[in-house]
């Protein structure tokens, strides 16, 4: 499938020392620049945490946080959409598990009156085909600006 | 037995978002310093520029022991 780099959603990843301060600095960092978060977690290292976001603009995020001395890398994730009822995320992970794809990590959010499930995966493209395959929707790029 | 916490900066090309690299990057650093050292050694990533530079004669070890 040629369209696959429109479901490559631009997360951001930044490492993050555990101590007072690091996720204002990137709270600020983000106010500055006039990105909005649409999402973030803190993912718990030992002694260090990895702040995974998306955001709507994450070129200008990039940019803003590295000039700063913030560590950022862009991991790319895709966004299923799911229907928000009981039974829709065992669908898919059959589905997933069928077709050999191993979850590095994941996560959801109601965006009503459906939902969303971020999946990160290995083989990323490989993971498009097969859950546009399966007659599932992704979102693209678009819905994050 | 003497213990040593060791700050290290993460350059940024070694940085990846799998928590289970980064900690086995931290993990094959101490397992490095063991030997040589003789002594147990934590390392803790920090991110790059935090450590403090000196000018003139660098104070690199702190010794927090009580004898």
């Amino acid at each position: 499938m040629s369209d696959h780099g429109k479901y490559r959603i631009k997360q951001l990843s930044i490492f993050s020392e555990n101590r007072p301060g690091r996720l204002m600095d990137i709270a600020r960092d983000m106010k500055e620049a006039q990105v909005n978060i649409l999402w973030f977690t803190i993912a718990e290292g030992s002694g260090y945490g990895v702040v995974r976001m998306l955001v709507d603009k994450p070129e200008k995020a990039y940019e803003k946080l590295t000039s700063n001395g913030h560590v950022v890398k862009f991991t790319e994730v895709v966004a299923v959409k799911m229907e928000d009822k009981p039974g829709g995320l065992y669908d898919l992970t059959v589905m997933l598990t069928d077709a050999g794809i191993n979850i590095e990590y994941a996560y959801g959010y109601r965006n009503s009156p459906s939902a969303v499930l971020i999946l990160k995966v290995e083989d990323i493209d490989r993971a498009i085909d097969s859950i546009l395959g399966s007659g599932r929707s992704l979102h693209d790029v678009s819905h994050f600006k | 037995l003497d213990e040593m916490l060791v700050r290290a900066e993460l350059k940024p090309e070694a940085f990846t978002d799998n928590i289970n690299r980064l900690n086995a990057l931290r993990e094959r650093v101490e397992n490095r310093l063991k030997n040589p050292l003789n002594v147990g050694a934590t390392v803790e990533l920090v991110e790059p520029g935090t450590l403090p530079r000196f000018e003139g004669k660098a104070k690199r070890v702190i010794d927090k022991r009580v004898y």
